[in-house]
């Protein structure tokens, strides 16, 4: 027998802030911690199982399986954040301008290996109305 | 550039289409909207999991996005659409006709990466510190191409469509149809496991195309509503074949035997194609129908499926029905009472096998032929009642009492099927205080007997016999791959027989400027049915979220969630060494 | 012609009459709403009600009262109770205000559906008076991820379905109106998955038998910690139903290798390689884990083993 754990914690904060007529601030910030486990394995007693299964059992090898637990453990942290502004130049056009960072770090290198990463992205653009 | 022109395309149809629909209803009021810029994106490390949604390239790219909204007379128009890039983009055109006609069509795409399995925990070779002998026992592995960039485009186009073709009896014609598209690339492995386990890993052009079509019509006559609805679904994959070569038999380390291992694998010595995804069709005719019964509601759907694999002719054909009934007993009190019926009717199929060891010296060969019978087929009933009760202004309370049968006939690993029974009780209590505070408490309890059972899952009483095998057990020498098998499929669960799960919440909002919500959910089962084995799973997710709006300018809102999750579970190893 | 004439003026004397008694019952005016709730009545007529009430020659005249009932009592005393609000009429209040009106037949489960039941109403989901250039329909995942807190922590889950990044919504899969026919009308309760993922469908030759029962065994959509929405990372759940391979008991040689049938397989390897090869992750070799229709090579299983 062994048990299998997953604990995950999430939090966020999103923001939206209107400074003036002209100008609107915004974002969003997110922080995930994701892991999950194996505990290392267990083997039955056998003279327990013996006896609760009436003596018909095959008798099992001392199997050692210290290592497997560990093979496919998963630990993932995600920070991620994003915001921007807008600003309106006039009446019919608005300037906006935003980003977003993401950084993810993988502590536990599965079939993949390492999948840390990060990426950050700039945007910005005009808004014409009509 | 293909995505590009086929997006480019999709704008030009929706906007003639939109020339059409006002062709004879000028506008009244007209806006539209342009965004004009660009972005720059730089990943750095491994870009595919952080960026799996996002195209993992560093460079800068123009970004644009158009919106129009006209509104006639008599009908409304809305064109939105963002260009990201070749990979990303959305277009939506919706076109409301009085309420006469109703027309959508809808474009998005996505990328999803997909990292490459390095396989490099297949690579061992089995060592007898008994002897200080190496043995026969390998895994190996080839990466075909190591710098292959996996992913997947998908597209989307939806079109959906509705037309009132009578007033009088409201009788309106619906029409959906959705179309999926998949290119790209994916990892591909193959396994050959002869004189040694190796893994072969290549890359597969990935090109298939899915259609689901839903046509119906509903109209009101006398006091009935009525529907009918016909689906139709094609998957035709147009990927790449993967084609390996698959060892031939014999011993791992002299290269002999052939003739003793060779019974011991169905095909060998050849180049063969693998991972097949089959073409699919599918059909489905749907009646449905509503009508007002007293201070309630009845309402229902019949329906007919059936599904073909292209590749093998195999069919399943499925019959369901669902009745739902709705009452007021009283200004307070509300009745609601549910039945299903479904049967899936999965076609069957011999599996002819070449007989093991037939011809050689050994008399012990066994025939292994069988009838591969679909776990799918079953006969489902779910009954279900459930009183909510206004006790007063303040307080709702609930009760649900439900049944559900899933009877399997011809179960693969249960020789006389297998028929899962689970009642259900749970019991609501909804609490509000006017706009200061709202709460409200679920609780659940199952009682399951007989849970479903994952074919050629595993054992807990070891020597579980195969009826066929018991004269040689364990006197052969030569079978012991099948008294393996037998002995590591066998028929027990781990699902659970006993579930308990909960989930409150509370909203309390003391100002208008301030509310936060609490929420607890969690769930406990168990197995009680298995004799030596403790088989339970758990699970909490305590969450808070604040929602804060000091001024008309400034809101905020924020939150944490933990989600902690425990599964005991039986690790077992098959007490056989081939 | 003259009993003509005179069934005229009878039927407009009648009609005037109701007209007159219909606004003595109702009794208040636009005119009256919009000295206190300008922010609603000044742009209505650029709502999706204002513009098809104009269009509709026997709508022209709806007023405020056509779906807030009479506002003479609320008008007496300013109690907000006093009139009705479809924003917060449960299921035993006046939420079938709507349905009067909007008959469509996808609203025929409503009153068994879970937000049905749970006193949610239109106004919850539906902004009612927003100008029509904003969606009548609230942004929809923002809209239900204020209720399913649990659900946005799932989807910031390593592996999730794409709606944190706006590519897929909410009511992709799910009917917010009460659709119980989508689930459970086709071959098998994982329908729903199958519309998009009907490459697992088959039926297949060789099946995995949760594939049939209930894709939600082994995935868990909303978001997961391993890849592919699996509720456990493999091998944990894989071995939650099946023994694994006894090779995962062998020792293996610690140092460099080669398979003597074939030397271009060559490798090396440590005390714990073979445990490590058959207990990190099985869909390495049993590929085909949602079905095949060709068989896996090893005779002992029948072909069943998904590798192929």
């Amino acid at each position: 027998m062994t048990d299998y754990k997953s604990k995950v914690h999430n939090l966020f904060a999103t923001m939206n802030f209107i400074a003036s007529e002209k100008m609107r601030f915004y974002g969003m910030v997110t922080w995930n911690k994701a892991e999950s486990a194996l505990d290392e394995v267990q083997m039955p007693d056998l003279a327990e199982i013996s006896a609760l299964t009436g003596g018909d059992l095959v008798e099992n090898q001392d199997y050692d399986f210290t290592n497997m637990n560990s093979y496919s453990d998963l630990d993932y942290t995600l920070f991620k954040f994003n915001g921007g502004f807008s600003y309106k130049l006039s009446p019919t056009m608005t300037f906006t301008f935003d980003g977003e960072y993401a950084d993810l770090t993988d502590d536990q290198g599965y079939v993949f290996g390492n999948e840390s990463g990060s990426y950050f992205m700039i945007r910005s653009g005009f808004n014409i109305n009509f | 550039m293909k995505s590009m022109l086929k997006f480019v395309f999709v704008l030009v149809v929706l906007l003639l289409a939109s020339s059409i629909v006002f062709a004879g209803d000028g506008p009244t009021t007209e806006s539209y909207s342009i965004w004009i810029g660009g972005h720059y994106t730089e990943f750095s490390d491994y870009a595919k999991k952080v960026g799996e949604y996002n195209k993992g390239d560093n460079e800068t790219l123009p970004e644009f996005a158009l919106n129009y909204l006209s509104t006639g007379s008599n009908s409304i128009f809305r064109f939105t659409s963002h260009y990201y890039d070749n990979k990303n983009a959305f277009a939506k055109l919706q076109s409301t006709i009085s309420d006469k006609m109703k027309l959508s069509v809808q474009y998005r795409s996505l990328l999803k990466q997909e990292g490459q399995d390095l396989l490099t925990n297949i690579e061992a070779r089995e060592y007898l510190p008994a002897t200080d002998a190496l043995s026969g026992k390998m895994l190996t592995h080839d990466i075909q191409d190591p710098n292959a960039d996996y992913n997947t485009h998908r597209q989307e186009i939806l079109t959906k469509f509705s037309l009132l073709l009578s007033e009088k009896n409201n009788v309106r014609l619906n029409a959906t149809h959705r179309m999926i598209l998949k290119n790209g690339h994916e990892q591909k492995i193959a396994s050959t496991h002869c004189f040694s386990c190796h893994l072969t890993s290549m890359s597969a052009e990935v090109n298939n195309t899915q259609h689901n079509l839903e046509v119906g019509v509903d109209a009101d006559v006398a006091n009935f509503n009525i529907g009918y609805q016909f689906g139709y679904r094609l998957y035709d994959p147009q990927n790449s074949k993967s084609i390996t070569y698959y060892d031939d038999a014999r011993h791992p380390t002299n290269g002999g035997s052939g003739g003793e291992f060779g019974p011991r694998v169905i095909y060998e010595d050849t180049e063969a194609e693998f991972s097949v995804v089959p073409k699919t069709e599918k059909m489905s005719h749907k009646v449905k129908f509503k009508r007002n019964v007293g201070q309630g509601y009845l309402a229902g759907v019949i329906g007919y499926a059936s599904a073909e694999n292209k590749f093998t002719s195999l069919k399943t054909n499925s019959y369901s029905s669902i009745f739902n009934y709705a009452t007021f007993l009283d200004m307070k009190t509300k009745l609601i009472t549910k039945v299903a019926l479904s049967k899936f009717d999965s076609d069957s199929i011999y599996i002819d096998l070449p007989t093991f060891r037939e011809g050689l010296a050994d008399s012990n060969y066994v025939d292994f032929d069988f009838t591969r019978y679909s776990a799918l087929n079953r006969t489902n009933v779910n009954l279900s009642a459930e009183l909510i009760k206004r006790m007063n202004a303040k307080t709702t309370l609930s009760g649900l009492i439900g049944y559900d049968i899933v009877n399997r006939d011809n179960y693969p690993t249960v020789d006389d099927g297998l028929s899962t029974k689970k009642l259900y009780l749970q019991g609501k209590l909804k609490y509000r205080q006017g706009l200061s505070m709202r709460s409200s408490l679920k609780v659940r309890f199952e009682k399951i007997s007989d849970p479903f059972v994952s074919g050629r899952g595993f054992f807990e009483e070891a020597g579980h016999g195969d009826a066929r095998l018991e004269p040689l057990v364990p006197t052969s020498n030569w079978v012991f791959y099948f008294q393996r098998e037998s002995l590591r499929y066998q028929d027990i669960t781990t699902l659970p027989t006993q579930v308990l799960s909960f989930d409150w919440n509370m909203s309390y909002n003391p100002s208008m400027k301030l509310s936060a919500t609490f929420g607890l959910k969690g769930k406990l089962d168990k197995n009680d049915d298995l004799d030596s084995l403790d088989v339970e799973h758990s699970s909490f997710i305590p969450s808070i979220t604040v929602m804060y709006n000091p001024t008309e300018r400034f809101s905020m809102h924020t939150g944490y969630s933990y989600n902690y999750d425990k599964s005991r579970l039986p690790i077992t190893v098959a007490v056989f060494d081939g | 012609m003259k009993n003509k004439v005179c069934s005229g003026l009878l039927l407009m004397i009648v009609f005037v009459i109701l007209l007159t008694s219909q606004s003595i019952l109702a009794g208040v005016s636009d005119e009256v709403c919009s000295s206190c709730h300008d922010e609603v009545t000044s742009d209505f007529g650029a709502t999706a009600h204002g513009i098809y009430f104009s269009s509709k020659s026997h709508l022209s005249d709806a007023t405020c009262e056509t779906c807030h009932g009479s506002g003479i009592d609320h008008i007496e005393d300013g109690n907000p109770e006093m009139i009705i609000n479809p924003a917060n009429s449960g299921q035993f209040g006046a939420k079938e205000l709507c349905l009067t009106c909007h008959k469509s037949h996808k609203f025929n489960n409503w009153n068994f559906s879970a937000h049905g039941n749970a006193d949610l109403t239109c106004a919850d989901c539906h902004t009612v008076h927003a100008k029509v250039e904003k969606h009548v329909v609230k942004r929809s995942s923002d809209n239900c991820l204020k209720c399913h807190t649990d659900v946005r922590a799932s989807l910031s889950m390593p592996s999730h379905h794409p709606i944190g990044e706006g590519k897929l919504e909410c009511v992709d899969c799910h009917g917010a109106h009460g659709e119980p026919a989508r689930l459970t009308m086709d071959n098998s309760g994982a329908e729903l998955c199958y519309s998009c993922h009907a490459e697992k469908e088959g039926p297949f030759v060789y099946e995995h038998a949760p594939v049939m029962e209930d894709c939600m065994i082994c995935h868990s959509p909303h978001g997961t910690i391993a890849d592919n929405l699996l509720k456990q990372s493999e091998p944990s759940l894989c071995l939650s139903c099946h023994p694994m391979h006894f090779h995962a008991t062998v020792v293996s040689v610690d140092g460099d290798f080669a398979t003597p049938q074939a030397p271009e397989r060559a490798g090396t390897s440590d005390y714990d390689s073979m445990e490590r090869g058959f207990t990190t992750k099985c869909t390495q070799c049993h590929t085909e884990i949602h079905g095949s229709d060709l068989p896996s090579q090893a005779t002992s299983t029948g072909g069943q083993a998904l590798t192929r």
